[in-house]
């Protein structure tokens, strides 16, 4: 653990803590129905011109039950839409690596991923993808996706904030507004800090690099007709083949990858994501890129605060969110410093950690320090490969996971998901007191903490029984690489990041069949919209109950004990329904590693 | 990011893709859009009573 590893985490806890108040304070000039935020002279004409071409009336709202069919009907539209447009690429324009249709089950898979912000990716971006598809099916999503997270942390917020209301908001105006004012804008800055860097954005082909020193590989050998020839014992016929060029990937890579990170969607344009030099091209950007996935979700925190009408108690949601940072931050460079001693065994240097699967230009204190902020929320992007994280290491994404990415989260959900724990510890602690659970002078009742259950448990069902499902299977386990803890890790880990839709991969998994990316997909949705809609529910009978006045009952809730008792609450409620799976996982690879041969041989 | 389309196609899995045929499309059109009823389905279920 160096102190340059230490100088960066305080400058970037430091940045991200002074960004927080700013960035929540323009939040509410844009979630405020009554808000005008700094640009309305750039966007206000374009912002009524859309409300005019699709007859929204913005002052009109709507109930929970409105809202959230206003959230599902784009999101299915949507989704049809990115599907046809990945199956008929071969036909549309802007393709000129005449890449074809997208494979229907890949296709299916992948619309869902982005539908839900969650860019899993069964596929290599620049080998599969045209720019049309990159541009419009999938960028697409990464604003719209963003921007419903967005909307629904902020009408969950407008029904606490309530009192004795019926709606919550109109979900057609937050999301024109939020597109408009937040996500646009920045985006346009940041892709052109992003070009100042280095990332390519063009449209060009792919260009072609002879290599200085060709080489040569075995490929299966064809017959007339491209089949595989197979001796008479059914094995492949091999033949050499020399390499002597290199396809070079171009593209609009800047423009994307500012959204996939400001919007915590993480879908690479290119395979190997952040840690391709072309699509992170500077200690600089890798920097940016880490802070501007906390950017949103940060100062969501401040507007929920700021909302309510109690700064203190966003600060303290704020200072939970930040202690299990720091904590996840701590663990996963620890456990990649100290490298693996069976290296250490064989005579290997093992001072520079454990390198294995990182990108040399980021080393292993940025490689834990991304790992763990694409997890905290719901982002994804990768500038090192998980799978090869030590045990412990590795294990850290996979908590964060499980947690449901409430660390300053996705955009929006991570809020909506907190806030769902927030209602949880306050009954708990009310059971305990023995006085009536209240929130922020609202009554906590039995239809709260069902929706509340609801939303907890959908994830845990749908990872712990799909991860069940392929690990028991033969499709399941012939996409592994590896055997053992850490083969049932890999498809732990694929089923947890399409549950939380964080879209992250352990990178030893190949998923892109049939039954993976099917499976998958229905993970992805559900993962997405079971909790939605509870959260939704959650906001509208916040919205209609009344206010009553705080006494010396009240839990507090700032200071130390609310901190406390809500890191305890998420620890026990969120991740230890998954501890019989990380014992079988990484803590038994953990032992297996570290030498306790009498143990786990 | 996903994990490793490059292997992906090429990897010994045996069929990589679902089906090239108008029925397929029709089965994962039908199945996003039996998705979205099965989470409509939630909104009346969670109606306060």
């Amino acid at each position: 653990m160096t102190l340059s590893g230490w100088v960066e985490l305080g400058i970037f806890s430091l940045i991200l803590y002074l960004l927080t108040k700013p960035v929540g304070l323009y939040l509410v000039q844009v979630l405020d129905a009554d808000g005008k935020p700094v640009l309305d002279r750039v966007f206000g004409p374009v912002e009524r011109l859309l409300y005019r071409l699709f007859r929204v009336n913005p002052k009109e709202e709507q109930t929970w039950q409105g809202y959230t069919l206003s959230v599902l009907a784009i999101s299915i539209v949507s989704c049809l839409f990115t599907y046809a447009v990945l199956r008929l690429q071969e036909h549309l324009p802007l393709n000129p690596q005449k890449f074809p249709g997208v494979s229907p089950d890949l296709a299916f898979n992948t619309a869902v991923s982005f539908t839900t912000n969650t860019n899993w990716q069964s596929y290599g971006g620049e080998s599969t993808m045209s720019y049309l598809s990159q541009m419009v099916a999938l960028a697409l999503h990464n604003f719209l996706s963003a921007a419903v997270g967005i909307a629904v942390g902020a009408a969950l917020v407008r029904g606490i904030a309530r009192h004795t209301s019926q709606t919550i908001g109109n979900f057609w105006v937050d999301l024109v507004r939020i597109t408009l004012y937040v996500l646009v804008p920045m985006c346009t800055v940041y892709s052109l800090f992003l070009v100042s860097q280095g990332m390519v954005q063009n449209f060009k082909p792919y260009d072609t690099a002879q290599l200085t020193e060709p080489f040569t590989v075995q490929v299966p050998k064809k017959d007339a007709e491209g089949n595989p020839l197979k001796d008479p014992k059914g094995n492949p016929v091999m033949e050499d083949q020399k390499v002597e060029t290199q396809s070079i990937a171009q593209g609009p890579m800047a423009s994307q990858v500012a959204i996939k990170m400001l919007g915590t969607n993480g879908g690479g344009f290119m395979n190997a994501n952040a840690s391709h030099p072309f699509e992170n091209p500077t200690p600089l950007s890798n920097f940016v890129q880490m802070l501007s996935i906390f950017c949103l979700g940060a100062g969501l925190v401040y507007y929920f605060g700021h909302s309510v009408r109690s700064p203190a108690h966003g600060w303290a949601v704020w200072t939970v969110m930040y202690l299990l940072f720091l904590a996840g931050v701590l663990v996963a460079w620890h456990s990649e410093a100290s490298g693996n001693p069976r290296l250490a065994a064989l005579g290997v240097d093992r001072r520079g950690g454990n390198m294995e699967g990182k990108e040399v230009r980021f080393g292993v204190f940025e490689s834990a320090l991304f790992a763990t902020i694409t997890t905290d929320a719901s982002c994804g992007a990768v500038n090192a490969m998980h799978d090869s994280f030590t045990p412990l290491g590795g294990l850290v994404p996979l908590i964060n996971l499980h947690l449901g990415e409430i660390i300053y989260g996705g955009v929006g959900a991570g809020l909506y998901g907190m806030i769902i724990f927030i209602v949880v510890a306050v009954f708990l602690f009310g059971l305990m007191a023995g006085r009536t659970p209240e929130y922020l002078g609202k009554k906590i009742e039995a239809y709260d903490v069902k929706v509340c259950a609801l939303g907890i448990l959908v994830v845990p069902v749908l990872v712990m029984g799909f991860t069940a499902w392929a690990a028991a299977t033969g499709w399941g386990q012939a996409g592994l690489n590896n055997s053992g803890p850490h083969g049932l890790s890999e498809i732990l880990y694929a089923y947890s990041s399409a549950g939380a839709n964080n879209g992250s991969a352990f990178a030893g998994l190949t998923t892109n069949v049939p039954l993976y990316n099917t499976t998958m997909g229905v993970v992805m949705w559900f993962g997405r919209f079971l909790i939605i809609v509870p959260a939704l529910a959650l906001a509208g009978n916040f919205a209609a109950k009344k206010v009553a006045p705080s006494n010396a009952g009240t839990f507090p809730l700032s200071g130390g004990t609310f901190v406390a008792l809500l890191i305890g609450t998420i620890l026990i409620v969120g991740a230890l329904t998954f501890f019989p799976a990380w014992a079988l996982g990484p803590v038994v690879e953990h032992f297996q590693m570290t030498g306790s041969a009498k143990l786990y041989p | 990011m996903g994990p490793g389309g490059e292997f992906a196609e090429d990897t010994a899995l045996g069929e990589r893709n679902s089906g090239d045929d108008p029925m397929t499309d029709l089965l994962f059109v039908g199945g996003m859009v039996a998705l979205f009823i099965a989470t409509i389905v939630f909104i009346p279920l969670l109606r306060r009573s």
